[in-house]
């Protein structure tokens, strides 16, 4: 459904705020993004898709290991993030419902992307009529003076929109007036609307991990840093070539594996001393922060740290544990397919700043993860309340 | 809101990401035991269970996780009246640390320093005693514990 008015107006916002929350209250997820947030240049349909696909993956558990394109790098453009959309929502159990509400799309559209905006209206209007889904649709817009809500046709249908069965979707028209609310609800209602929704946005982590690489000046401080480093540093024995390589690799044995000498009386353990060849890079990569996940980084470079772990999670021996043939419980390694893919990046030295997104897409979808969760409903669903 | 917790976030996200590898990494395939079998008790001499324990828990995790990072732990109860002791083992993946005041003004507390204080013999009195089963009743109790395995890599927390 489209609401539309032919000014603009908090109320509309309101509206999606209001229906965000309210979703959230009868366990109906809502996906949502706030076009006029981003008072950016760069907001772009493509941002929008991208949000859209990081609510949805952390809404459901997606199983990473027959979802390859979550572990791909994140697509830039609209077509390929659209068809990702359109893959996960295939996915889903027949008997979920849905909601999506996009606020202000014509703040999108401008000149330059208008086409793409129509291709995005487009995707998600067939969405919901492709499936036996439970998917409902809310563009709040008003209604006249720019060329993308013409999609819709304000009261006449397009060409494009000829194949989205008539009835699936609607305009309601608001009139001028109508509901006017007083300017003191106006600045209660400002505050979530200038909320940074965006930074949980995919794109946005890659924008600031271009932004950082281009610097010049930080890339040979960090040459240099590295040289400076390289002597001292302890770093994994695995050649970089190797990195690639599907078969896992024969690790040092650090430790023995078994238990059976404490039993004698002979230690357990003995430390080997650490090699540093310094065949990898440093292990000196930055990881890109987002919001208040310093911690989880921490964490993460903590872990890059125990030169065994990054060894054995390097070289790939998680794709099979110790005992060949031998099943383990849980069915595919997501997890230390992703640390790997973490530690990959920190390991090799071809980047000054890792983007490490992966693993927090992992993190937002097992949800019995409570922090990642609590964090999650905070800053989507309360809005209002945390700032009033 | 989580901004003022950093610290207590990265000791649980710590937890969290190794023990989901562990779980990952574990070669161990059979279910569990039933919950109806009773955990063995043992006399405080009787050198041989924590040992026994360690076996059988290292049988029952196996991963670069548990042979890397877990560590065992036992702790021993000891009634003050009768003398009746109590022991039990569990697994540890990390230590937390309490960090002792200093004798004298500006001495620095070494790591050291923490475990001994972990490691001290400790009384419970009053509100949380140790309820003896030959007694039968509360009574006054000694609590000392003991590491039996150290992990090669051990991860410590300071309180």
């Amino acid at each position: 459904m489209v609401i539309a008015g032919r000014q603009r107006s908090p109320l509309y916002s309101y509206i999606t705020t209001f229906l965000v929350r309210e979703g959230h209250n009868w366990e109906t997820p809502v996906l949502h993004f706030f076009c006029g947030d981003e008072s950016r240049k760069d907001c772009h349909p493509s941002t929008l898709m991208s949000s859209l696909i990081a609510q949805l993956v952390g809404y459901y558990e997606f199983d990473l290991s027959t979802n390859q394109e979550l572990l791909n790098p994140i697509p830039e453009k609209t077509t390929e993030l659209s068809n990702l959309f359109k893959n996960l929502i295939n996915q889903l159990p027949e008997d979920i419902s849905l909601w999506i509400a996009i606020d202000g799309i014509t703040y999108l559209g401008n000149e330059f992307n208008k086409d793409e905006t129509s291709l995005v209206i487009q995707t998600l209007c067939k969405i919901t009529q492709a499936t036996n889904k439970s998917i409902r649709i809310l563009f709040v817009a008003p209604s006249q003076g720019n060329s993308v809500f013409e999609v819709f046709g304000g009261h006449t249908i397009r060409e494009e929109m000829k194949d989205v069965p008539k009835g699936s979707w609607g305009v309601l028209n608001v009139g001028r007036g109508a509901f006017e609310i007083p300017d003191r609800g106006r600045a209660m209602l400002d505050k979530p609307r200038t909320i940074k929704r965006f930074t949980r946005s995919l794109p946005d982590l890659h924008r600031g991990e271009s932004t950082l690489a281009r610097s010049e000046a930080v890339k040979d401080y960090w040459k240099v840093l590295r040289m400076k480093n390289l002597e001292r540093r302890h770093t994994p024995v695995v050649l970089k070539e190797d990195l690639t390589s599907d078969k896992p690799l024969p690790i040092t044995q650090w430790w023995p594996t078994g238990n059976s000498t404490s039993v004698k009386g002979e230690p357990r353990w003995q430390v080997p001393p650490f090699q540093s060849l310094g065949i990898l890079g440093t292990g000196t990569t930055g990881l890109i922060r987002q919001n208040n996940i310093c911690y989880m980084n921490a964490v993460i470079q903590y872990l890059s740290g125990i030169i065994p772990l990054s060894e054995y999670l390097l070289k790939g021996n998680y794709k099979t544990p110790l005992t060949n043939n031998i099943p383990t419980r849980v069915s595919s390694p997501a997890l230390s397919t992703v640390l790997a893919y973490t530690l990959r990046g920190i390991w090799s030295g071809d980047y000054s700043v890792f983007n490490q997104e992966k693993l927090r897409v992992y993190s937002i979808c097992s949800l019995e993860y409570k922090y990642i969760k609590a964090y999650y409903f905070t800053e989507y669903y309360c809005p209002v309340e945390n700032n009033v | 809101m989580y901004n003022n917790t950093n610290q207590h976030d990265a000791m649980e996200f710590l937890e969290f990401l190794l023990s989901r590898l562990h779980e990952e990494l574990n070669t161990y395939n059979i279910p569990q035991k039933s919950e109806g079998q009773k955990t063995p008790q043992y006399n405080a001499h009787d050198k041989i269970p924590p040992l026994t324990e360690w076996e059988a828990y290292t049988e029952r995790n196996n991963s670069v996780i548990a042979n890397w990072f877990h560590g065992q732990m036992g702790s021993l109860l000891q009634c003050l009246t009768c003398g009746r002791t109590s022991s039990t083992y569990s697994a540890f993946t990390h230590l937390s640390l309490p960090v002792p005041i200093p004798d004298k003004k500006g001495k620095h507390v070494q790591l050291l320093d923490c475990l001994k204080e972990l490691l001290k013999e400790e009384r419970l009195t009053k509100g949380n005693c140790w309820h003896c089963p030959r007694c039968k009743s509360k009574r006054e109790t000694k609590k000392q514990l003991t590491i039996y395995h150290l992990p090669p890599i051990l991860i410590t927390q300071l309180k």
